[in-house]
């Protein structure tokens, strides 16, 4: 009868439904650098100089994170694209992305525009699980333990990389940065690929709403996504030529 | 109803899926005291006896839902923003549950955090550095990272972590093929690496790491995801003045299965082969072991060649043949050709006539070295080990000596010596580790070495030697010295409780030897010959307990051995006692004493004289007895690693009560030496104290060093009792800049002091060492200046200056390079005293200056 519970409290209950965690998080990030090959210092010195002013731009970016019941945002505002160097950073820590993350429905929507071309790829939360291991430090007084899952595939399809999130059980929020969620707390810092995002700040005093944010793209699933990818890109490159006469 | 069965069936199939691996359902809601539900409170279940939790979180109504794994799961804790969290423990998981949060009186409402991504994790053990947060893209081989890591230091062919030498890199928990730190650090490149971890208080077999005192600290590189295996190569040839020359080529090739290495050179530069003899060599400052001894002549050889011609050749294979066992083969060869000239300034110290002498000496050799290791280990599981290892060394050398003095009373004397000399060294080893369950572990360990060496020695003189040893002024002296050594020992460790072990430990060994010497004519006729059968027996067992309390630890034992010798029996008792307190591998306090006896070597028993050198009769001494001293060892460590701030203080004391005294008897400007044991006082004391500090663009080091010794030496049968102290006082600064060259600065300042009642003299050595050095993606750099000034007036000033650059050529594996060292000198001096004798020498036959130009292809 115990499955009846819920029905039971939801009809006879005198409790009513209105108080939900809400907040904003700030995100920095940090750019690791120690991935450029010796082949490639050599064959693109010009590339390997870029990436190093890139790094030089990492505390102009701040990501944001919005928080409210079971339901999260995630992305950056826009930034000034004629600074080369930040704009390229900004595009390398996923600024273009935005992150809508539905707990209850258990998906994630990553909407982005690739080469023109607006896209929506949905993902179940759930689909791959989070492996809890033993290390624990602490991020000023919290204490926080990692855990770690497969990176999503990225735009090129070849990431095999983990995902290396440090959550706090101090901070009940269960949500992170580029749509991470379901760890017992916040995540206050997480690697994926070359990129670390850290926790700067927390707002609670904002009542912040969080929607499904509109966007007229084309809906797809991962899979789907990689698979067309080379295509739009090659269509988007033919525009451009086309356009040029 | 035939779809309401199926329905049934459906549902209870789901049930009995969950429940094979979480069975237990648990449900409940949360609400605030105003009843008002939670939704997206955090809800986790744990238990007393595992880190292991099961969590979910509330739905729009305030319920939760979970599937647990055991009945053990009881203790809950609530959690929601806003919210004091809730913390129960549940005595009836069945029950639905009911959990109130009260609301924080005065809630935060912001929370800032001012950090960056911790680029430094510190644990009892170990501290992990994530390389990303230090490198800049620039870094070419591991050493590079290194440099730039707070509580690192390279000194020499030193890693130290805040003071403590790193005796081995890992790779993934497997030792970089032998695991010598200069080996790895030099070729392991930089962009594979994503975290560095240095591990303290480390054993080869973990099981054994809590049991016993380990001091041990090693590096532990994590590869990146993508560079799990990964090879290097290159090849570089070079031509220069005076027809210098230098070829090498390096392959190496890693991945966790097979690790694989080709390395030889040749060149007449003097450069050393260390890349070659680091495939075996295990450990810089370990001179105790015969391997190691050996590997020194060929890995860190002076420069004090007029010529020399030297070939290396090293072949290393590691393969995991299972998944639990490993094999290991390395082989070297080496061959050099080398001429030396030598002025030397000798005073002896003899109380009864002050004696000086100058010589000149030239020497030529010829040097063959072959040295294969094997070695073989099997894990049969976690708690279960093998480890077999079969070394073998054979050394084959000429050297042809011509030697002129002239001393304070006498005329000139010639002597040209012809030694031939070969040496083969032996050592297998069998040990065995069983972990039989939590209370009791063992080791046993089965040991058999040995050695041959013979020394066959042709003397012409253009006066008598050593008068009372020979009357001629020309001999051949043939000295052969053999020996083998059975050793065995075991451990045995009881756990009586997981704070408190016990340990029992048993040791025998065996040593015979023969000593032998023959004496002739150039003509082969034997004027006279002597033989010794010598004999050692050593055997030992010790008993210890340990104690544990959070962050404390306290080790006591008592050693009761016997050193037997053919003419001598010792009985001795030795207790050791430590304390230490732990909180991490930065803060740390040990304290520690010990008694310790050493049986000598078993060549010193002989009793018989022979020529040491064209200045030295030496004569051996059967009624020898083991060396005996108190050691006292003091260890303080407060770094903070993330502050870049490193702090290690380090005191010894060593006090004997019985020790090898050398008697020295002087004739004319010969020396005859002869050791007996005495229990008159000695003592040895050094402090030293690093302090480290890495600032935005600079990391300085700074450690000032004493080293005091009081000893007693016997001449023409007066005791002379000696003073010598040293205060070593030594900076080392660089700079950390990412796009400028940088900087690195070395000086050294050394105060020396020596007394005794006939002479005191004091004298000061200042060093500095300059270099600006820049690796980028195009040109690579590095300029160095030395300088030494001494106030002892028989020690020049030293100039040394050497530079070395290398361009890469776009899209192209190719580079070119030019090299040049000793370009301001080529004579040096240095300057020590042997005990009894200030020698000051002038190595005037150093490399001459060469400039290199050459190129190299990386594959």
């Amino acid at each position: 009868m115990n499955f009846l519970y819920p029905f039971i409290f939801l009809l006879f209950g005198t409790y009513s439904v209105l108080a939900q965690a809400k907040a904003t998080v700030e995100y920095g990030v940090v750019y690791d650098l120690s991935h450029i090959s010796e082949e490639l210092k050599m064959k693109y010195p010009e590339f390997v100089e870029m990436q190093r002013e890139q790094k030089t731009k990492e505390s102009e970016l701040t990501f944001l994170l919005d928080i409210n019941g079971r339901k999260s945002l995630f992305y950056h505002p826009m930034i000034d694209e004629n600074d080369q160097a930040l704009w390229l950073l900004f595009v390398d820590a996923g600024g273009k992305h935005v992150f809508y993350t539905d707990v209850k429905k258990k998906r994630v929507f990553e909407q982005f525009e690739y080469w023109n071309k607006k896209i929506e790829i949905e993902t179940p939360t759930d689909e791959n699980p989070w492996e809890f291991t033993d290390e624990k430090k602490k991020i000023q007084n919290y204490l926080c333990y990692k855990a770690v899952k497969k990176s999503a595939n990225n735009v090129d399809g070849k990431s095999k990389n983990k995902v290396e999130a440090w959550f706090t059980e101090d901070i009940p929020l269960n949500f992170g940065p580029r749509g991470y969620s379901g760890l017992p707390g916040l995540i206050l810092e997480l690697k994926e690929n070359h990129m670390t995002y850290y926790v700067k700040k927390i707002n609670f005093n904002n009542d912040v709403q969080v929607d499904y944010p509109k966007f007229k793209g084309e809906k797809m699933t991962l899979e789907q996504f990689l698979e067309a990818a080379p295509s739009i890109k090659q269509k988007a490159k033919q525009m451009i030529i086309n356009s040029r006469g | 109803m035939y779809m309401l069965r199926h329905f049934y069936f459906a549902v209870f199939f789901l049930f009995i899926t969950t429940a094979s691996s979480q069975n237990i359902k648990v449900e409940g809601y949360v609400v605030n005291d105003e009843k008002k539900s939670l939704e997206g409170a955090t809800v986790i279940f744990s238990n007393t006896t595992s880190d292991q939790k099961n969590f979910t979180t509330t739905d729009e109504n305030g319920f939760f839902r979970i599937f647990l794994a055991d009945e053990t799961m009881v203790n809950l804790k609530v959690t929601f923003i806003g919210y004091e969290p809730a913390i129960l423990t549940l005595q009836n998981l069945s029950e639905e549950i009911a959990v109130t949060l009260k609301e924080i009186a005065e809630p935060l409402d912001e929370i800032k955090l001012d950090y960056i991504p911790e680029p430094i994790i510190v644990k009892r053990d170990t501290i992990t550095f994530d390389v990303s947060k230090f490198v800049d893209g620039e870094e070419f081989k591991m050493i590079h990272i290194l440099e730039k890591l707070p509580g690192i230091s390279i000194v020499g062919n030193q890693v130290l972590v805040q003071g403590k030498e790193v005796k081995k890199v890992l790779v993934e928990g497997d030792a970089f093929f032998q695991g010598n730190t200069t080996f790895a650090i030099e070729n392991i490149p930089a962009e594979v690496i994503s975290k560095i971890e240095v591990i303290d208080d480390y054993n080869e077999v973990e099981f054994l790491r809590r049991l016993t005192d380990n001091d041990a600290t090693v590096i532990n590189v994590k590869l990146k995801e993508d560079k799990q295996h990964f090879y290097f190569g290159e090849t570089k040839l070079g031509y220069g003045n005076d027809n210098f020359f230098n070829l090498k080529n390096d392959y190496i090739k890693y991945s966790k299965q097979t690790q694989f290495a080709v390395v030889g050179a040749i060149n007449n530069t003097s450069n050393p082969l260390d890349n070659i003899v680091n495939l075996l060599l295990e450990n810089p400052s370990e001179t105790t072991s015969e391997l190691n001894r050996s590997l020194f002549n060929w890995a860190f050889q002076d420069k004090f060649y007029k010529e020399n011609l030297q070939t290396g050749l090293g072949v290393s294979f590691k393969h995991k043949i299972k998944e639990n066992s490993q094999l290991s083969l390395t082989a070297l060869y080496k061959n050099q050709t080398d001429k030396k000239e030598k002025f030397s300034f000798r005073e002896y110290l003899n109380p009864l006539e002050a004696l000086r002498e100058e010589s000149f000496e030239k020497q030529e050799n010829t040097f063959n070295n072959l040295i294969f290791n094997i070695t073989y280990s099997h894990y049969f599981n976690d708690n279960e080990t093998l480890l077999i290892n079969s070394f073998m060394d054979f050394t084959e050398n000429k050297k042809n000596l011509r030697y002129n003095s002239i001393i304070t009373r006498n005329s000139d004397l010639e002597i040209n010596e012809f030694e031939e000399s070969e040496k083969l060294y032996f050592n297998n080893s069998i040990s065995y580790f069983k972990k039989f369950n939590e209370k009791i572990t063992t080791t046993v360990n089965f040991n058999y070495y040995g050695n041959s060496k013979l020394n066959n020695d042709e003397y012409t003189a253009n006066e008598i030697l050593f008068t009372d040893f020979f009357n001629g002024e020309l001999f051949h002296q043939k000295v052969r010295d053999e020996s083998a050594t059975v050793k065995i020992s075991g451990e045995f460790f009881y756990t009586v409780f997981k704070n408190f072990i016990v340990d029992f430990k048993i040791n025998a060994a065996n040593q015979s030897g023969l000593a032998s010497l023959k004496l002739s004519s150039p003509f082969g006729e034997t004027f006279s010959s002597f033989e010794n059968n010598l004999n050692i027996q050593t055997g030992n067992t010790s008993t210890g307990i340990s104690y544990s309390h959070k962050r404390f630890n306290l080790y006591s034992s008592i050693n009761l051995g016997a050193v037997n010798t053919t003419f001598s029996r010792e009985n001795f008792i030795s207790p050791l006692f430590k304390v230490s307190y732990k909180k991490s591998v930065e803060k740390e306090i040990s304290l520690k004493y010990e008694y310790i006896v050493r049986p000598v070597s078993l060549f010193e028993m002989r009793d018989f004289a022979y020529v040491k050198n064209q200045n030295t009769l030496s004569i051996g001494n059967p009624y020898i007895k083991p060396v005996k001293y108190h050691l006292f060892d003091f260890n303080y460590y407060l770094s903070d690693f993330a502050s870049g701030i490193t702090f290690f203080g380090k005191a010894v004391y060593l006090n004997y009560a019985q020790f090898v005294l050398t008697e020295n008897q002087f004739e004319n400007q010969k020396n005859t030496e002869n050791s007996y044991s005495t229990n008159l006082d000695r003592e040895e004391l050094t402090l030293q104290i690093v302090l480290g500090k890495v600032l935005d663009k600079v990391k300085l080091n700074l450690s000032p060093q004493w080293n005091f010794s009081n000893y007693p030496q016997q001449t023409e049968k007066i005791e002379i009792r000696n003073k010598n102290s040293r205060i070593r006082l030594r900076l080392n600064g660089e700079t950390l800049f990412k796009q400028f060259p940088n900087l690195k600065l070395s000086f050294t300042h050394t105060l020396n002091s020596f007394k005794n009642e006939f002479t005191s003299r004091d004298y000061n050595v200042s060093q500095i060492s300059l270099g600006i050095f820049k690796n980028s993606k195009r040109i690579t750099y590095g300029v160095n200046y030395a300088y030494s000034k001494s106030s002892n007036v028989l020690l020049d000033n030293i100039h040394h200056f050497s530079f070395k650059t290398i361009y890469n050529f776009p899209d192209s594996r190719w580079s070119v390079f030019v090299e040049a060292e000793n370009l301001l000198e080529e004579s040096f001096y240095t300057s020590q005293f042997v005990t009894d004798i200030a020698i000051t020498e002038q190595q005037i036959s150093r490399i001459p200056r060469n400039i290199i130009a050459g190129i190299s292809f990386k594959f």
